[in-house]
């Protein structure tokens, strides 16, 4: 295991939120204290409902937008002293709507060209050759039959070949690729997340794939972080075959089951409300609405903190920590 | 369960040999061709298949909302009743629409809501117009209630855009709901929401086709839904039914390579799969 290339500590991004009274804005902490590692070829899913925070996380790592505190290290450097277009470069983006994602007057040729000669990968015939080798790389084959193409006439899931095409051209050490599976069929889903595999394996990609759908990620990703409004409330490598917070156990619940006998006589724990739905303050956020809640939930807020020797991190008062994760 | 007598034979909606075919340039896309469903009183039948197969055309041409600007063919039958939907006046088509008729839940409640009108009203004007404003109100709070939004009083002063999305669907479930529907479609009703929200949503639709007695059909992508929900499941592929049978045996034994593809890839079982593409 090599050491994390991107680092992130302390993340906290704050919005202005509704009007509390005639001066005062709310503020929504979207991202509160939060702490990743990503290393080169490793899928590091993130995981949780809308509103938890999660594509905030992604446009923060995407250095999109500045963290109203909190640090971001790439390669060991902060990024507020780094070299922004080596990381544009080496810290790719592929979208969930990859019809919005690719500029729709431009010819696949085209827009990957654009990228070709902003960043000097190749002039001249080469960059034809560089194109066709990146097509077929994402499984285009023959590119020549998609070089041509506007991307309305390619379908969803080629659309989003071509978006990692793209994001592939520049050799990236991280692809940060927020929901790039859900507005596309199940079956277009298998293959991309082979993909995915495939380039993590091959070219040592590291991703970050953040995701409600667990079932996807539980096929690919070698470690998870399950947020909930703002906060990790979960990481680790076992994450979703062992859930123990609460709430990382109602979204595995929460999955439907494609097995009517199965899923018919499955007792699950249905939660109440959204994710949205209040604002808390103090204390366990999750108390609201988790089955488990009592008293000292209330008053203090839950610590992430190792709660097996494997390393996995859960932020529950019900948890059992251990003592010394690393004896 | 049927309901009484001679209606027993007839089922509550019928469609056969129903063809749509649009023109797109120069080819004809054959979205739906030739297919036969059935659906009985008070009961769960979900349409399955991906995206291009034609479920949720063939809905649309069932319930009158197709646009007819592209399309070339509309052929079969749709006997919803008894009565051939497609030979039916605007007038009589609105009937159908309304009390023991059928009505609609779409994917994104946004894009149907009134963004400029308060819930309460958008439920209310969906009601019976001979109701007095306090039997309307009454009502609207009950049907909201019934969908699952348990403040009805705080949701119905609220806008569209103020709910979040779990709320805007159990919105639009409260409308479809006002004309006490025999029928209720709902095209991918919980693809845009949660997975907590979706399981929520699940749980209130299922609650209300058992406690009204009405028919639900499901038009969704996800294998999970339909076995969750629905009594029986056409599997569609290319504007085509490729299989159908009552939920359990087509889960345990599919006999379709498509139908069986899809299981597996649903369940991520990868090697039964194969990871070539389906359609």
């Amino acid at each position: 295991m090599t050491a994390p290339i991107l680092m992130a500590r302390g993340l906290v991004q704050t919005y202005p939120g509704r009007p509390t009274g005639f001066w005062s804005r709310q503020t929504i902490r979207a991202v509160d204290e939060v702490d990743l590692d990503v290393s080169e070829g490793e899928i590091l899913a993130i995981v949780g409902e809308s509103g938890s925070g999660k594509t905030s996380v992604a446009r923060l790592l995407l250095n999109l937008r500045m963290p109203s505190s909190g640090t971001i290290a790439y390669r060991g450097v902060d990024l507020r002293r780094a070299d922004k277009r080596a990381y544009r470069r080496e810290v790719q983006a592929v979208f969930q709507d990859p019809a919005s994602s690719l500029n729709p007057r431009m010819r696949v040729a085209t827009a990957l060209s654009h990228v070709a000669v902003r960043h000097g990968l190749a002039s001249g015939a080469d960059i034809a050759r560089l194109i066709a080798r990146h097509l077929r790389a994402v499984g285009l084959d023959p590119p020549e039959n998609y070089m041509l193409r506007f991307p309305h006439q390619l379908s969803g899931g080629q659309q989003q070949r071509v978006a990692i095409a793209r994001a592939m051209m520049l050799d990236p050490r991280v692809i940060i690729a927020d929901e790039p599976l859900s507005s596309l069929d199940i079956s277009v889903q298998t293959q991309l997340l082979e993909l995915m595999k495939e380039l993590k394996e091959k070219a040592n990609v590291g991703f970050v794939l953040i995701s409600h759908d667990l079932n996807a990620v539980e096929a690919i990703a070698d470690r998870v972080v399950v947020m909930y409004r703002g906060r990790i409330v979960e990481a680790g490598r076992n994450v979703l075959a062992k859930p123990r917070h609460p709430y990382t156990r109602a979204l595995v619940d929460a999955r439907l089951i494609p097995d009517p006998k199965l899923a018919r006589c499955k007792q699950r724990i249905i939660l109440d409300g959204d994710a949205l739905s209040s604002t808390i303050v103090g204390g366990c956020r999750f108390r609201n609405r988790c089955p488990l809640a009592v008293s000292v939930c209330a008053a203090e807020d839950p610590p992430l903190r190792p709660v097996d020797r494997d390393g996995s991190l859960a932020a529950c008062h019900l948890v059992e920590p251990v003592a010394n994760p690393f004896a | 369960m049927t309901g009484r007598g001679a209606a027993k034979a007839a089922p509550l909606l019928d469609v056969r040999g129903l063809k749509v075919h649009f023109s797109v340039g120069n080819t004809v896309v054959r979205a739906v061709d030739g297919v036969d469903i059935r659906v009985e009183r008070g009961e769960c039948v979900g349409i399955v298949g991906e995206s291009g197969s034609g479920k949720s055309t063939l809905m649309r041409a069932v319930t009158g909302l197709l646009p007819n600007v592209a399309v070339t063919e509309l052929s079969g039958e749709i006997l919803f009743k008894g009565s051939d939907l497609r030979t039916l006046s605007g007038r009589d088509m609105r009937r159908m629409r309304g009390e023991d008729g059928f009505s609609m839940v779409f994917q994104d409640p946004l894009g149907y809501l009134n963004p400029t009108m308060r819930i309460g009203r958008q439920v209310a004007e969906a009601l019976p117009p001979n109701l007095s404003r306090a039997e309307a109100k009454r009502r609207m709070y009950e049907l909201l209630r019934e969908a699952g939004l348990p403040d009805p009083e705080f949701v119905a002063k609220r806008y569209p855009h103020e709910l979040s999305g779990g709320m805007r669907q159990r919105v639009a479930i409260a409308i479809a709901l006002s004309a006490s529907p025999a029928l209720l479609v709902a095209d991918e009703p919980t693809t845009a929401l949660d997975a907590t929200v979706q399981l929520q949503v699940l749980d209130t639709l299922k609650k209300l086709y058992r406690e009204r007695r009405m028919a639900l059909i499901i038009i969704t992508h996800d294998l999970g839904l339909v076995a969750e929900l629905c009594d029986r499941v056409y599997v569609m592929c290319r504007g085509r039914v490729v299989e159908t049978a009552d939920t359990v045996t087509l889960f345990d034994a599919p006999t379709n390579a498509y139908t069986a593809r899809l299981i597996a890839l649903s369940r991520r079982d990868g090697r039964a799969a194969g990871t070539e593409a389906l359609a």
